[in-house]
């Protein structure tokens, strides 16, 4: 025979719908119930409070989600799922022969990263070239350094 | 000689073997999981995650590592649906505890000028403090009372879900009640709407 304190121990957990409860504990809280009082009134509290919550929960799914919401909330699960199967799965329709992450790489929002690199590369190549090409004098860099070589910028 | 390969069909075929043919690159199998486990997904998610946009984003999120993953489920441990809702909770509850305190949406205004009589603004106070109070509980309370009373899981499934045992779950359900009736009282109301 199920306990007054641990009747109220799963009161105090699920609630008063009996549903909720633990399969084999059902049948004994049902007797309890039927026979005490105390348990009776442990049922009844927990039952306002339960109306409260459930109360709650519907004003706040009523400002989060709506029937028609749910529907495409789930239409763009789908869609957003698929999506990333197809960055993720090596041979899928998208990425076809060529592998998945050069498809991400080329996405709109990398084309500015993309393009700044390209340039750095060959403004770099070209630079190179123009210092590269001749051997530079003994001490050029040093020369270069010197206040006078700067004088333009007092012109 | 050409064969035709016929086309699964989908819709009667069993958890465990959607996962199967997921694992074997089988999207459109991967896609009927998504469409019937979503709607669960989804609503715990909105309901652990005040922005309805994230909570989407991390549903997806969970999707995706549900799909990377299927080669390594194995039905003899676990039930799929345990399985698939233990990665969106747990990246729920990740998510709220990074995030948190969450502010309930602006619009959450229990002043409903229609309302008209005492008693409903009353209701309604009461409803919008305590659906605050829902939003403040820590991220495995909340879980384990989305799981238990709003989706109708046993306490063992949850259990198993937020990888708990069903007595832990039973205490973090307890300590959610305790503290929501606490909140109430505090604030000089009852869980019964008559009896304010």
């Amino acid at each position: 025979m199920m306990t007054l304190a641990r009747f109220r121990v799963l009161v105090e957990s699920y609630g008063a719908d009996l549903r909720r409860w633990p399969r084999e504990a059902r049948d004994e809280a049902e007797q309890l119930r039927d026979a005490s009082p105390e348990a009776q009134a442990f049922l009844a509290e927990a039952r306002r409070l339960d109306e409260a919550i459930g109360a709650a929960t519907a004003h706040q799914d009523a400002l989060r989600w709506r029937a028609a919401d749910q529907d495409d909330a789930l239409a763009r699960l789908r869609a957003g799922v698929a999506a990333r199967m197809d960055e993720l799965q090596p041979g899928s329709r998208r990425s076809g022969s060529a592998p998945a992450w050069l498809g991400s790489l080329f996405r709109l929002r990398h084309v500015g990263w993309i393009t700044s690199g390209a340039f750095a590369v060959v403004a770099g190549l070209a630079i190179g070239a123009m210092y590269g090409s001749a051997p530079a004098p003994a001490g050029a860099l040093a020369t270069l350094l010197q206040p006078a070589a700067l004088d333009f910028l007092a012109e | 000689m050409f064969r035709i390969k016929s086309p699964r069909a989908y819709g009667n075929v069993p958890d465990e073997l959607l996962v199967k043919w997921s694992a074997g690159g089988d999207r459109s199998a991967f896609d009927e999981i998504v469409t019937r486990h979503g709607p669960f997904a989804l609503r715990v998610a909105a309901r652990l995650i005040a922005d309805p946009r994230i909570a989407e984003e991390v549903v997806q999120e969970a999707m995706v590592r549900a799909w990377c993953q299927c080669s390594r489920f194995d039905e003899r441990r676990a039930r799929f649906t345990t399985w698939l809702y233990r990665i969106v909770v747990n990246l729920c509850i990740d998510h709220r505890r990074r995030i948190q305190p969450e502010p309930m949406p602006e619009e959450f205004d229990p002043a409903d000028p229609a309302a008209g009589t005492l008693e409903m603004m009353e209701v309604m106070e009461r409803d919008a403090t305590l659906a605050r109070e829902l939003s403040r509980l820590p991220a495995r309370q909340r879980a384990a009372m989305t799981l238990v009373y709003d989706e109708g899981l046993s306490g063992a499934e949850a259990a198993e879900v937020l990888g708990l045992s069903a007595k832990a779950v039973e205490r973090l359900l307890a300590r959610a009640r305790a503290f929501l009736r606490e909140a109430l009282r505090s604030r000089g109301m009852t869980s019964s709407s008559e009896g304010a």
